[in-house]
């Protein structure tokens, strides 16, 4: 298990995840552009996600 | 796409939900039902328009601060109604509530507040918890505002609460407006919830329960009945709180929810329990007559995800249910791939419930908020649970325990919740917790059981053994009366378990008690604190230390105001912490202060005075029900002094003055003055046979027939054996005293006496509570808790027989006869033995031991396995009841069930330590549910219209066992000197007494239905067939001893298991119909109607069947005698229970043949008027 792939995942309300590389993405999720192990995705979802909001939310309040 | 049918899932039915916050829809509420209660605390009340009104003044002083959207508002407020205001208040500012609970360490509080980036802090709390804490605001309302629309939108979240992972730093779930209005349109709809909801406000607010407690009921009308920190910690005051408040819905943790007896609460119609796994046992005494839901869900899922109805047929593990209204949950492997159903993996949870993540931890957030690849919906999460689960065959979910709490014990990888759930498999136990500490041979598993009388290590080695592989095994195994809890979330307390489990590993226990103290209040704080926390106490161990919490300071306080009558509560455990001041507290207890006891009353019988009162009508030439004693006393006895010393008895105990005459069939007691107690001397001196003339004078004495209505209800003989000599008998109506008296009356009777032959006139101090101020305290207490514990019985005693026919000499006498005659057994040392260690070994008590062999035998000898036997239990709940002389005792129902659990039909019977176990708890309950006395339950039972036997309990096992009190007088040496039991008021009594170190069997019994032969055949087979069991505890019952009991207890003599031929029975049929009444017919029915106040009374209606009870029929005597002039006895009512036998028999009984010419013309007159129907009858086709 240590050793799987992962991707960082986004989906459309900007929420991120993260997926094992070697399966589908589920409907709705993207490719955020980062792979490596479960830690390196995890410490990089909280480098990049900084408004934790989900986008309708943020996009209400503005 | 996954093909859904071959994996476990399973998705909840759709549900539309109100758009909007939840500001905005309980503002709605308020405008439709403005004046309707929305929050109470006792007396203290908010309305739907002033919960509105005082939120709206606190958010405009939140928005002069600058709160809006998303601002974060920390809310420290004790638990009264204004905390609701605090709540609604800052969800009506827009803001988003962090909960912070005062009273905790304030480190950590602040430390909370900085996290979640609170500026500003609401409630009465927190200016006390925050004084002086740099960047933070204490804000209050400055008065009433007008209301404001709510700024926030469905999205933004409403509060965040803390939870404390399995590891460090505490973390903020981040719940929405949106969350909590969908979780409340589902909870309503699964629980059938509506505006007439009256809340157990019972969560703290940092417990994501309190959205059940406040939002289910304030979004729907309904009100929140909020409880204060004292009525929530404690479970009695908890039950007074739930009935005044008349709580009909509410969520409760399983653990707390243990402590309440569901028949005090009958009116809580609705119980939502989780929050932990639910116990198969407290489903089985909650679920009938209620709606019991389990629930399971996860702060992160917003309360609840999973719920179902649980019913008294679910086994352990009980399932969780089904998703709740438009939420999904899969069961997946390591790779989160669904495993097909029946398999074990990690529960995930898909919905509108689940949370928008973790406050600033975006990383944590993502890796358990996951892509959901089932559902085929774009963009959705589920949330990973981490709790094991496997889908029944029902399509309903089970939950098996934390996916992370696997260990690995020599090599091999074990989960805990599969230890855990095949313990809790184990008969006998209720609750299990499994936990992994470093022991001496590396990481052991230690067990933790409930009940305090958990089958033994064998027991359940035994059944675990096949199982469990070997390292899965516990090495150690612990039995507590319960599980530590968390305040705050009322779950397990994981790391008090662990420290708890370290602590066993490393202490041996010592073998057995070592320094018993001997201060009974002592004794009983040691007895309990052991029984509660698992191990004894030294008089100086700490109460935390010892791995007590407020949870078990609740469960000792009550067991010890349960114990010793005082009046202690949580704050005497948590301030006193040691076994010695803690019993220095209970001495100093104010006597029952809150307990409604008032003084100074005047003389009132208590019920079961007014039932031993009419007994003694039924049978008025016998005395069952004295109380006989007898002292021989060595050296010079001053009579003068003794006599004096009795009036003090009697001026300080008035129950001993009191005389019962009647009014038209209702008892009254009377209290007579003082008066000089003449003490009859009858000199024996010189007798050629004395001790014969002393034995025949004190069964006489015994058997003196008291007059009630006369009095008074003691007598005292002196009998003279020589100069230096005499034997002091006295006998006492039961309805004046009881076995705890004797010590009152001997203790007060030497220092009466001490004072006399000192010259001094006697004076003893007068008592604090007097037994009228019991008969009054009991009356309130009986009618307040009466109901419920009626239903309790009436529940408890579903379907047993209210008969037990023992094989007998002789046929059944019509009406029974009060003979009595005694037998008795001693235990062999080996048979001693056996029941001291088994009862040893199950935590239990020689009496619950021997009243399980006593159940075997009546299995045996009846054939069933289902009988009523009776208990004594010793009413003297108050200490203010200590000193009094009087009659304090009930009898209660004892259920002995000898079959299977799990009903009949089932192969193996069920070995001893379980009878035992049954009887311990049978015991225990016996003596729970006081409010509904013997009577009542017979008048309820209908089972009062025998003549023939005691109604309901016909033989009686007696286990107060009280050490024989002593009568020491100044100058004279005593000794006891037995006197005969004066008759026997059931067929047998058993009591369990202790003989020159060893338990025995003392029997009174009826001489007209059994010989002695057979009844000391029966002690003895009784005795070995006990021994027996107690050596072979674990095969099954039945199997045991198979030879006993001989033929000679088990076969009845021919012919003898009859009843004896009744009365003659009235001369001619008696016609029913619905004719015009003869004369005396319509004197009966007319003091039925009075007596019963009925409007109607047919003259074909059973007397017992239209609310006729005992004391009704002695109003019934009183009256009919008084309007006939005549001479009819009880029993004729009894006989003749309808108005038409009853007046045949007045008018023509066969046994005065010159009336049955009557009976003949009434008859005749009845025929007449068929033939010529009254006038205003309907006309019939």
């Amino acid at each position: 298990m240590a050793d799987t792939r992962f991707l960082v995942v986004r989906n459309d309300e900007e929420q991120y995840s993260i997926w094992a590389a070697d399966r589908d993405l589920p409907a709705g999720w993207h490719d955020a552009g980062f792979a490596g192990s479960r830690e390196e995705c995890l410490a990089h979802v909280d480098e990049v996600w900084t408004d934790m909001r989900p986008r309708s939310v943020r996009e209400q309040t503005a | 796409m996954t093909d859904i049918l071959s994996i476990s899932a399973v998705t909840g039915e759709t549900l539309p939900w109100p758009d909007g916050t939840l500001a905005e829809l309980i503002a709605e509420r308020a405008a439709r039902c403005p004046d309707a209660v929305a929050v109470r605390q006792w007396d203290d009340r908010l309305t739907y328009r002033e919960l509105v009104g005082r939120a709206a003044g606190l958010a405009a002083a939140l928005r002069a601060r600058g709160v809006g959207r998303q601002t974060r508002v920390g809310i420290c407020a004790h638990r009264r109604p204004d905390l609701v205001v605090d709540v609604l208040g800052v969800l009506l500012a827009g803001g988003c509530y962090v909960p912070l609970e005062p009273g905790g360490p304030r480190q950590r509080l602040r430390e909370i507040a900085a996290d979640a980036g609170v500026t500003l802090v609401v409630g009465d709390a927190a200016a006390v918890e925050f004084a002086g804490t740099p960047g933070v605001e204490v804000v209050t309302a400055t008065g009433p505002a007008p209301s404001a629309p709510c700024p926030a939108r469905a999205g933004d979240p409403a509060y965040v609460l803390f939870t404390s992972g399995s590891t460090g730093r505490p973390k903020g779930v981040l719940t929405t407006h949106r969350n909590v209005v969908e979780f409340v349109t589902g909870c309503a709809a699964l629980s059938a919830a509506d505006a007439g909801v009256r809340s157990l406000g019972i969560a703290s607010l940092g417990f994501d329960a309190a959205s059940i407690d406040l939002f289910v009921p304030l979004l729907l009308g309904g009100s929140v009945q909020l409880l204060g920190v004292d009525d929530r910690s404690d479970p009695d005051r908890l039950a007074r709180f739930i009935v005044a408040h008349d709580v009909n819905w509410g969520f409760i943790t399983p653990t707390v929810l243990s402590m309440l007896d569901p028949a005090r609460v009958p009116g809580w119609r609705t119980v939502l329990c989780g929050g932990e796994a639910v116990p198969a046992e407290l489903a089985a005494r909650w679920a009938p007559g209620r709606l019991l839901l389990n629930g399971y869900g996860p702060t992160e899922t917003t309360v609840l995800a999973v719920s179902g109805e649980l019913t008294a047929a679910d086994t352990d593990p009980v399932p969780i249910g089904l998703p709740l209204p438009n939420h999904r949950a899969y069961v997946v492997d390591d790779a989160l791939r669904a495993v097909p159903p029946g398999q074990t993996g990690e529960l995930l949870i898909g919905g509108p419930g689940l949370a928008d993540g973790y406050l600033n931890r975006p990383g944590l957030t993502a890796d358990r908020f996951v892509p959901d690849p089932f559902s085929g919906l774009p963009g959705e999460r589920l949330y990973r649970t981490g709790d094991l689960v496997r889908q029944a065959g029902d399509g309903r979910i089970v939950y098996l325990g934390r996916a992370d709490r696997q260990v690995k014990i020599r090599g091999q990888r074990i989960e805990l919740g599969e230890v855990e759930a095949v313990l809790a498999g184990v008969p006998g136990v209720d609750r299990v917790a499994v936990e992994a500490v470093p022991g001496p041979a590396g990481t052991e598993l230690v067990a933790f059981l409930t009940p305090a009388t958990a089958p033994d290590d064998d027991t359940v080695r035994a059944y675990a053994g096949g199982r469990l592989t070997a390292a899965m095994l516990p090495a150690r195994l612990l039995r507590r009366d319960d599980l530590p809890v968390s305040a705050i979330t009322g779950k397990l307390d994981r790391p008090a378990l662990r420290a708890l489990a370290d602590a066993a590993l490393t202490v041996v226990p010592a073998d057995g008690p070592t320094d018993e103290p001997t201060d009974p209040v002592e004794r009983v704080v040691r007895r309990v604190w052991t029984r509660l926390l698992g191990a004894a106490p030294a008089p100086d161990t700490d109460f935390l230390a010892a791995g007590g919490n407020s949870v078990a300071a609740m469960r000792l306080v009550a067991a010890l105001r349960a114990e010793l009558g005082r009046h202690v509560d949580t704050r005497d455990v948590l301030a006193g912490r040691t076994p010695a001041a803690l019993a220095a507290r209970l001495r100093a207890a104010a006597p029952a202060d809150a307990d409604g006891l008032t003084t100074g009353n005047p003389p009132t019988l208590s019920p079961p005075q007014r039932r031993l009162w009419f007994v003694d009508q039924l049978a008025p030439s016998s005395a069952p029900y004295n109380i006989a004693v007898a002292h021989r006393l060595r050296g010079p006895l001053d009579t003068v002094a003794l006599g004096a010393a009795l009036r003090a008895v009697a001026t300080r105990h008035d129950v001993l003055r009191w005389r019962i005459p009647q009014n038209a069939g209702v008892p009254y007691a009377v209290c007579e003055e003082p008066t000089d107690v003449a003490v009859p001397v009858v000199d024996l001196t010189g007798r050629a046979d004395a001790g014969t003339e002393l034995a025949g004078m004190l069964a006489a004495g015994a058997a003196h027939a008291f007059d009630l209505a006369t009095g008074p209800p003691w007598q005292v003989t002196v009998y003279r054996l020589g100069p230096d000599e005499h034997v002091l008998a006295m006998t006492m109506h039961h309805a004046v005293f009881d076995g705890w008296s004797e010590a009152v009356l001997y203790a007060d009777l030497a220092t009466g006496y001490a004072q006399a032959v000192a010259g001094a006139s006697p004076a003893l101090p007068p008592l604090s509570a007097s037994y009228a101020d019991y008969a009054v305290w009991r009356d309130a207490r009986d009618r307040r808790q009466g109901p419920a514990d009626l239903t309790w019985w009436t529940e408890h005693l579903r379907g047993v027989p209210t008969v037990l026919d023992l094989p007998r000499d002789r046929p059944r006498p019509a009406v029974q006869t009060y003979a009595g005659a005694e037998a008795a057994v001693t235990l062999t040392a080996t048979a001693d033995r056996a029941v001291r260690d088994l009862a040893e070994r199950r935590g239990s008590t020689v009496a619950a031991v021997l009243l399980a062999g006593f159940a075997e035998l009546l299995r045996r000898l009846t054939g069933g396995d289902d009988h009523v036997v009776g208990a004594i239990v010793a009413d003297r709940r108050l200490a203010a009841f200590d000193d009094v002389v009087g009659f304090f005792i009930d009898t209660v129902p004892v259920r002995l069930r000898t079959g299977r659990a799990d009903g009949p039909g089932a192969t193996g019977g069920v070995g001893f330590g379980e009878l035992v176990d049954r009887c311990a708890a049978e015991l225990h309950e016996a003596t729970a549910h006081p409010g509904a006395p013997l009577e009542k339950l017979v008048e309820t039972l209908g089972v009062g219209r025998d003549t023939s036997r005691a109604p309901l309990v016909q033989v009686l096992f007696n286990v107060l066992n009280f050490a024989p009190p002593w009568l020491a007088l100044t100058g004279l040496t005593g000794e006891v000197v037995p006197v005969p039991k004066p008759g026997s008021p059931f067929d047998v009594t058993v009591y369990v007494v202790q003989r020159d170190g060893r338990c025995g069997v003392d029997v009174v019994y009826n001489p007209d239905l059994f010989d002695a032969d057979r009844i000391d055949a029966l002690l003895a087979d009784l005795v070995d067939l006990v021994g027996a069991l107690a050596t072979d505890p674990h095969s099954p019952a039945d199997t045991v001893a198979v030879a006993l009991p001989r033929p000679t207890v088990r076969v009845a003599a021919l012919g003898a298991m009859t009843v004896a031929a009744t009365a003659p029975a009235p001369v001619a049929p008696v016609p029913t119909g619905p004719d015009e009444l003869t004369e005396t017919e319509e004197l009966i029915a007319g003091i039925w109607r009075e007596v019963l106040d009925r409007d109607r009374v047919g003259v074909a209606d059973n007397f017992f069947d239209i609310g006729g009870h005992s004391l009704a029929l002695a109003a019934v005597h009183a009256r009919l005698t008084a309007a006939t002039g005549r001479s009819i006895t009880m029993l004729d009512l009894f006989r003749h229970p309808t108005v038409r036998a009853l007046a045949a028999s007045l008018d023509g009984a066969a046994d005065r043949p010159e009336l049955a010419r009557a009976a003949l013309r009434a008859a005749a007159r009845r025929g007449r008027t068929r033939r010529t129907p009254p006038p205003r009858r309907p006309h019939q086709p």
